[in-house]
């Protein structure tokens, strides 16, 4: 078994997890692990753990998850959750690290309870309350799912200005579907003053992302003459050509 | 980084360390050639990225010449770069077996043989390509089909053993991808990259000419988020591994094998936000990987470089839009369709172990099919040649009938209650998500499955605006005139309120309409046809009474005959495009969708017209889930259609409409009609 795994020293402290780790996955030399692992390694051993199916990744995430910190138990519980967590313990590690404060586990736990799974049923009350934490921690993810919250009303009482500020947070940070949705309500006035020059914008900044919606409502816009654009065949018929493109990869929903 | 800082010790270095935790290496790592030291050579890489199987100039949706894309014109630029530079090396970045009527007849409809390249391969085979990478959408036809066409044999669950697989034809030049690995064995799906010994015309230091080699490493990437868009054919089969880390673990090993260039083929665009292994667009972070001399870079659809881009990935720190460097590294895009060709132009000195860059004379352009004067480059005679058997079937393929119908279906009076080029895609998308249902969400099993779809060509840009198919033989081509727009089907879980609000916001199409005025009232509003979502069901009644303000015109709506509760639970069928939150309806934000289908709304309705074989009005085009609620007015309402169309009116037994005048007068060779709403 081969695998991919940079790591630059080591410590005493993980020595054992390191250990187990480093024996199963091979390959990489002794001599060159971290001490605590960056974000994009726990990323790629929850890769490698989940969609990966690599029992040895998935040993090693557990030690590390059981000396180390929060982001590592949540890392954990994501691998378990995307092998189907049946015994659920990968819920157990995402509370745990969520209730240690790890801001993304928080995130991940309300989309657990927005969507619902066979563990655990769906929820917008306590979705809306993990979502809260996380997004008044800063979570981009978080902040354009409390918009939708606010503009649709799951776990809180509606209020479109509220949504607005919400998916301006995301979109500002680069979140396709906020950016969609936000542009939405600048064209309609929703929330926000009516504003086709900035719904335009987000739609532009959301269609440059593969946003196949955005490219399709800048399509209708050229064709139509809407928002404010001149109408514009070639224009109309390179955004539609584009959303069809873009829905083979679409820009992923956070 | 260049070649430059490689020196043979470094290079037994490094085969030291990867003799402990890698391949090991390989015998050849001697670059040692019988040319003289100080030899210098020009060697031009060119690059070709998402072609998406566009190989001649045609658009097989409205089957004629599209000028603006196509291989046979891009190699007409390859031709002349070949005549420009002493030495070419050329590569493809990916994306490009899928993405036209052609891809899909070699795909799907008419798969093709083993012992056949795909019409694309051949062309490039034909062309000489000496490598390529492997995009995103390669996936899009699932592993087998992979396997065959790229002439692998994947060892992969779901493919039998590699030594019972035959290989079959595929593309003559090798094709490398390093961050996508098999769950079965853990190794790479394909080669992670490949050592080219590429022959070349130099010059001695004595000023004669010398034939050498120089060896060109290429290793191609693939965005990790493949594993998203195409989880339906990946899941549990393969996983990706972060662009850094294979990069950084391959690329040592290429150096030393001996490789002289390494080129990155990286199909993903810039992104310099926190690295992850995840990330879509990795190209930015491959940059900073030691050892790295230039990037061929894809998958955006931009032109790089390009001074005069205002796309964000090209304005970052360290990206130089003018020069075509990304932290110091040459990178080109050669936009999509084969609308360009990449270049970058190494000049190069042999020192007697390896070839160096001169990177003072590196060249990078992206190269454009349009001339200054907005014509095209003429094409390349031999590509279209080379597959005009392909290419004549697919034309044939989207000209054959599929079906028939017995009526005109058109969108003239969509507006006022004709079904007739509504009700089809309605019945094929409730047809087509209650199977899915039934078969894969048993949770959903017991709520009614209902569709709606609006009539998206509605006049807006004149009189020949419209939906309308002729009575008669139904083929491919006449879907897209049913459907317009490039749509996936979605299933959205909703209450009868949300149908409710649904539909009151589709009943924005009309003006408020005061029954006591006595002058002409327009019935029709700016609100967009392609937002007047309708269900044409017998389940399913309302009336829109457009004498209510917005928000309250829905009235006497019923399933089955009886008033909607309004916490009753339904799947509507739809598109991507409304469940997602286009037209702002309320309610619908992507959240309520349970199933986001890969399939084309247009494919699910030519599948449908395949197996119903013959449409009618009877069947098809004759349920009017609406009407207007019943008023009499003081003055006309009127509304705006193509002339002359009356009698289809009177076809889909509408009463009480009129035609006043054959022009309006606005120039859009559009008639005004009349309503009388109290029929």
């Amino acid at each position: 078994m081969r695998s991919i795994f940079p790591s630059k020293r080591n410590t005493p402290r993980l020595a054992a997890a390191l250990l187990a780790g480093a024996a199963a996955l091979g390959g990489i030399a002794w001599a060159s692990r971290t001490p605590t692992p960056t974000a994009a390694e726990l990323a790629q051993l929850q890769i490698l753990a989940g969609p990966g199916r690599q029992d040895a990744a998935l040993a090693r995430l557990t030690n590390l998850a059981e000396g180390g910190t929060a982001d590592a138990r949540r890392t954990l519980g994501l691998a378990l959750l995307s092998r189907g967590d049946h015994d659920g313990t990968g819920l157990q590690w995402l509370r745990r690290a969520a209730q240690e404060g790890d801001t993304d586990a928080a995130f991940q736990l309300g989309k657990l309870y927005s969507a619902g799974t066979a563990g655990v049923p769906a929820d917008a009350v306590r979705a809306f309350a993990w979502f809260s934490a996380a997004g008044k921690a800063g979570h981009a993810g978080a902040a354009y799912y409390l918009g939708i919250a606010w503009r649709d009303g799951y776990g809180v009482k509606t209020d479109h200005a509220e949504a607005a500020r919400w998916l301006r947070r995301a979109a500002d940070a680069g979140i396709a579907a906020a950016q969609f949705l936000l542009a939405n309500a600048y064209r309609e006035g929703d929330g926000v003053p009516r504003d086709d020059i900035e719904a335009v914008r987000l739609y532009s900044a959301a269609a440059e992302q593969d946003h196949p919606e955005a490219c399709q409502t800048l399509a209708m816009a050229y064709l139509n003459g809407e928002l404010g654009l001149q109408r514009d065949e070639e224009e109309g018929r390179h955004y539609l050509m584009e959303a069809a493109h873009a829905l083979k990869h679409p820009a992923l929903r956070p | 980084m260049s070649s430059t800082t490689y020196s043979r010790l470094e290079v037994a270095a490094g085969c030291l360390l990867a003799s402990l935790v890698l391949h090991g290496c390989g015998s050849s790592n001697n670059n040692s050639q019988n040319i003289p030291t100080g030899t210098k050579a020009t060697l031009a890489l060119l690059e070709t990225t998402d072609l998406h199987t566009n190989v001649v100039s045609y658009d097989y949706f409205k089957l004629a010449e599209d000028k603006s894309l196509g291989f046979e014109r891009t190699a007409t630029l390859i031709n002349q770069a070949r005549q420009e530079f002493p030495n070419t090396l050329l590569l493809d970045n990916g994306d490009t077996i899928q993405g036209t009527a052609l891809s899909d007849y070699q795909a799907i409809v008419n798969p093709v043989s083993c012992s056949q390249p795909l019409a694309m391969y051949k062309v490039m085979n034909a062309a000489g390509f000496e490598g390529g990478g492997i995009g995103n959408h390669e996936f899009n036809y699932g592993l087998p089909f992979l396997s065959q066409v790229t002439g692998n044999r994947f060892n992969v669950d779901g493919l039998a053993d590699p030594a019972a697989q035959p290989t079959c034809k595929g593309p003559s030049f090798p094709q490398v991808l390093a961050n996508v690995n098999s769950v079965k064995t853990s190794a790479p799906l394909f080669q992670p990259y490949t050592i080219i010994n590429k022959t070349v015309t130099a010059t001695g230091p004595d000023g004669k000419p010398v034939t050498g080699t120089v060896k060109v490493g290429i290793i191609g990437f693939t965005p990790p988020t493949i594993m998203s868009w195409d989880k339906r054919w990946l899941d549990g089969k393969v996983y990706t591994v972060g662009v850094k880390e294979a990069a950084e673990k391959y690329i040592p090993e290429m150096r030393a094998k001996g490789a002289d260039l390494v080129v990155v083929i990286s199909h993903g665009g810039l992104d310099d936000s926190v690295y992850s292994p995840t990330m879509e667009n990795g190209s930015y972070h491959l940059s900073r990987v030691a050892g790295v001399d230039a990037m061929l870079i894809g998958h955006s659809h931009q032109i790089f470089p390009n001074a005069t881009s205002t796309v964000a990935q090209f304005n970052l720190p360290g990206v130089d839009k003018v020069a075509g460097t990304v932290n110091g590294v040459p990178t080109v895009m050669a936009n999509y369709w084969g609308k360009h060709l990449g270049v970058i132009k190494f000049d190069l000195t042999y020192d007697g172990k390896t070839w160096t860059i001169d990177k003072t004379k590196t060249v990078v352009q992206a190269r454009s099919t349009q001339n200054a004067d907005k014509s095209y480059v003429a094409v390349d005679p031999t590509v279209a040649a080379a597959i005009a058997t392909e290419h004549q079937a697919t034309i044939d393929y989207v000209k054959t009938p599929i079906g028939s119908t017995d009526f005109e279906m058109s969108s003239y009076f969509a507006d006022v209650g004709d079904p007739g080029a509504i009700e089809l895609v309605n019945q094929a998308q409730a047809d087509y998500v209650a199977k899915y249902v039934a078969a894969n969400l048993p949770q959903y099993a017991t709520l009614p499955v209902l569709s709606v779809s609006a009539p998206f060509k509605s006049g807006f840009a004149g009189g020949t605006d419209y939906t309308d198919v002729q009575q008669g033989n139904l083929a491919i081509n006449n879907a897209a005139d049913l459907y317009l727009y490039p749509n996936t089907i979605y299933a959205v879980k909703v209450t009868g309120a949300d149908i409710r609000n649904w539909l009151e916001t589709a009943a924005k199409r009309f003006n408020q309409i005061d029954p006591s005025k006595a002058t002409q009232q327009e019935l029709v509003s700016s609100f967009p046809g392609y937002n007047f979502d309708m269900f044409t069901s017998p389940d399913i009644r309302y009336e829109i009474d457009v004498t209510k303000p917005e928000g309250s015109r829905i009235v006497n709506l019923k399933y089955k005959g009886v008033a909607i509760d309004p916490a009753k639970e339904f799947i509507v069928a739809t598109n991507n495009y409304r469940a997602s939150g286009g037209g702002s309806f309320p309610g619908l934000d992507g959240s309520k969708t349970i199933y986001a289908s890969p399939d084309a709304n247009r494919d699910v309705l030519i599948q449908y017209i395949k197996t119903a074989k013959t449409v009618s009005r009877a069947a098809n085009g004759s349920d009017r889930s609406w009407r207007f609620t019943p008023v009499t007015t003081a003055g006309q309402v009127v509304f705006h259609s193509a002339p002359g169309k009356l009698a289809l009116a009177q076809a889909a037994g509408l009463a009480g409409i009129t035609q006043l005048q054959a022009d309006d007068g606005s120039g859009k060779s559009l008639a005004l009609y009349a309503i009388d709403l109290s029929k």
